[in-house]
């Protein structure tokens, strides 16, 4: 009895000690959801992801694609809401100040600490601008994963059809505003080719209020001054001149031929939108899925009189800890080699800068068509987006009041006062907020 | 014996129950609290009594959506309405192919809606669409549908009678279920078919109108699937109903403060429609006493 009572407490035991064993061997499971559908983009996150399965044995990062874009984080929302978020999320990183606020992120800095990295040299790799985007409170709440330029992309072989020269592309904006007219084809109300369209591509507010010499935030007096401000009332109106001249049913009966489907086409790279302000993550699609004898420029973004030349922004994404992640520790631990180490393939396989400086440094070396958008990029009228607690809602603002003005819904004074007191009023009650945090 | 039976029916009855609770119940009880806070999920709520209704009423949006919505309701009940009624009337007739034409008319109602709203996106498109294309062949210079404010509520309303087929299946069968010798009393009496459509007819089918109208007014109010894939909205907000914007209320800005007070406007909005449908009901819906 005492035998049979022996043999099975040992048995028992030994099973104990296998099972840690097993326990100890079988990796911890990180999942890492990302919104990016580009081909060329989504292939490179997967190989870097493989490259890091492959040499950390203890951790196994799995990558799920999930729908969101720059403000819209409505599937994370839901899921950290639920307690079922992933452990690692790909954020825009301008939005990482408002999302730490209202305590959807983990403190990242802490989980750093803890794993022993040395914080101020990892932080000296990254452009100070991105760091600063990623900070809240003082603290690190993201780690910086791309960053990127704008400038005017133009077809060089419809310039030549239309009697322009294919190496001078516009400059200012009565020169845009010119080629525009002659690079446009209109039959009736129908739209057949289009010049160029302000709002297209990365033609956002931010692009031709600071082309025009604008101003947004003002950080001393923490006030928002964009409403105030006369270059960026010309900039919308500039822009309203544009929906009015052809009419903003035909511009959008136009491109909406090209949405849709399941794949959907872009009408630059077939040679029926001349001219568009894009980023340089462009130049990769274009490689890609552009046809054959497809010629292209680039060009700094034209700017007016008493505007800005060379006007560029620099935005970004961002790796981020959602609040309530499972594996924490292990997710800052990958998201320090992501960074690092799997932002070198991606920015050599997409042609995205990355927030990392060496890897821009040597992909602006490697591909000459890169060099444009690096000087711009690392010029003094390189902007990036006021870093401020309510960052995702002054962009949302600013598109809504756009709209308002180009769809004739709001005179442009109107809807810039309009989107500029209420987001005056949440940026107001959040530093009130912090401070009393 | 009695008690025992009845805890038994219980039992089996428990899961309807507890889901009822915890999964209807509970949120709807959850969600008048919440109307009553800033809520933003990952923060726990404030109380802010009821600034999040004041603040709606001065939202030019969510002014928008309500006159938006109104204007779907009044789209889509009484064009559904007629539709349905039309069909059910063509398909009780004795044709030998009916059951064919019948199922042909429900068969859309089985298509998931997103496939649906994409394919209709193409048939609307303005310059390559079927819509425009046979319009063109009659001379007609079509409109542009989606991409013009004025149209676009209409376009979608129109669109989404694909979905008629469930409206039509519950008028034939109440259709079929009026007694044959009405009409021959009525033949001969020497009415026509007209006069037999509005004498018997629809007297008779009332009860089933009855329920196709609060059903109909309900689900029209909160339209939202097909603008939300066809036009996110736009035109300038032109088609944002009021549930999309509760949608993005509550799960783009976090704002389930204000996404609730947004149910709760229109549970009330529907809860006195329903009841100005009931009360006017006993005018027109005809529940035969002698039957």
């Amino acid at each position: 009895m005492k035998k049979l009572f022996a043999s099975i407490l040992l048995s028992a035991l030994l099973l104990g000690v296998f099972g840690i064993f097993a326990y100890a061997s079988e990796p911890v499971q990180v999942t890492f959801w990302h919104c990016i559908v580009d081909k060329v983009s989504k292939s490179a996150i997967e190989e870097a992801v493989a490259k890091f399965n492959s040499t950390h044995k203890d951790i196994h990062v799995k990558v799920v694609l999930v729908p969101g874009h720059e403000t819209e984080v409505t599937k994370l929302m839901t899921a950290v809401a639920a307690g079922t978020g992933p452990d690692v999320y790909y954020l825009d990183r301008f939005t990482v100040a408002q999302r730490a606020h209202f305590g959807v992120l983990e403190p990242l800095q802490d989980y750093l600490e803890e794993l022993g990295v040395d914080i101020p040299a990892l932080k000296a790799k990254f452009f100070d601008f991105t760091i600063k985007e990623a900070t809240y409170k003082g603290k690190l709440y993201a780690l910086p994963w791309d960053t990127d330029a704008r400038v005017l992309y133009y077809n060089k072989t419809l310039f030549k059809k239309a009697g322009l020269d294919p190496n001078k592309p516009p400059t200012t904006i009565k020169e845009l505003d010119e080629y525009a007219a002659k690079l446009t084809m209109i039959k009736g109300n129908r739209v057949l080719q289009i010049g160029f369209v302000p709002w297209r591509g990365q033609g956002w507010h931010y692009t031709w209020g600071w082309a025009f010499g604008g101003k947004f935030y003002d950080p001393a007096t923490k006030k928002l001054v964009f409403a105030d401000d006369p270059k960026i009332l010309a900039a919308l109106k500039w822009e309203v001149g544009y929906a009015k001249k052809y009419g903003i049913k035909n511009i959008d009966a136009f491109f909406s031929s090209y949405r849709g489907g399941s794949v959907p086409v872009d009408p630059f790279m077939i040679s029926k939108e001349a001219m568009r302000v894009d980023g340089n993550w462009l130049i990769s699609q274009l490689d890609a899925f552009a046809p054959k004898g497809f010629e292209y420029g680039i060009a700094p973004i034209p700017y007016p009189e008493g505007g800005e030349k060379n006007s560029t922004w620099a935005g970004g994404w961002s790796l981020v800890i959602p609040k309530g992640a499972k594996h924490p520790k292990e997710a800052a631990k990958f998201l320090v080699w992501m960074v690092t180490h799997g932002e070198e393939i991606y920015a050599e396989k997409t042609s995205h800068f990355a927030a990392l400086k060496a890897a821009t440094e040597a992909l602006a070396k490697k591909d000459p068509r890169q060099k444009l958008f690096y000087d711009l990029f690392s010029g003094p009228n390189a902007h990036c987006r006021p870093v401020i607690p309510v960052g995702a809602l002054l962009w949302d603002k600013l598109t809504e009041a756009w709209n308002d003005a180009i769809y004739g819904k709001k005179t442009p004074e109107q809807a810039l006062r309009d989107a500029q007191n209420e987001v005056q009023q949440a940026l107001d009650k959040a530093f009130k907020e912090e401070a009393s945090k | 014996m009695k008690r025992k039976q009845n805890l038994l029916g219980l039992l089996f009855a428990s899961p309807w129950i507890i889901g009822f609770l915890v999964f209807t119940l509970y949120p709807i009880i959850a969600s008048l609290f919440f109307s009553f806070t800033e809520y933003h999920v990952t923060l726990p709520p404030k109380w802010v009594g009821f600034a999040n209704y004041a603040k709606l009423f001065k939202d030019q949006l969510f002014l928008k959506g309500l006159i938006n919505t109104a204007w779907y309701t009044i789209g889509l009940v009484p064009i559904g309405l007629v539709l349905a009624i039309t069909l059910a009337l063509l398909l009780v007739q004795p044709l030998r192919e009916r059951y064919f034409y019948r199922s042909m008319i429900y068969l859309p109602t089985i298509v998931p809606v997103y496939a649906f709203a994409t394919i209709a996106l193409w048939f609307f498109s303005p310059y390559y669409g079927l819509v425009n294309g046979l319009l063109s062949f009659l001379g007609i210079n079509g409109p542009m549908w989606l991409n013009d404010e004025k149209w676009v509520k209409f376009t979608i309303v129109l669109i989404s009678q694909w979905g008629v087929g469930g409206a039509t299946l519950i008028f034939m069968a109440a259709i079929n279920d009026i007694p044959k010798e009405l009409y021959e009393a009525a033949m001969l009496d020497g009415a026509n078919k007209w006069k037999m459509f509005w004498k018997i007819t629809l007297p008779l089918i009332s009860p089933a109108t009855l329920y196709y109208m609060i059903t109909a007014t309900i689900g029209a109010l909160q339209i939202f699937d097909l603008p939300q894939i066809m036009t996110g909205g736009g035109p300038a907000n032109a088609s944002l109903s009021y549930v999309m914007y509760l949608y993005r209320h509550a799960f783009s800005y976090m704002n389930m403060g204000i996404a609730s007070a947004m149910a709760w406007i229109l549970f009330l909005i529907s809860l006195v429609l329903v009841i100005i449908i009931f009360k006017t009901s006993a005018r027109w819906a005809f529940y035969g006493t002698s039957r």
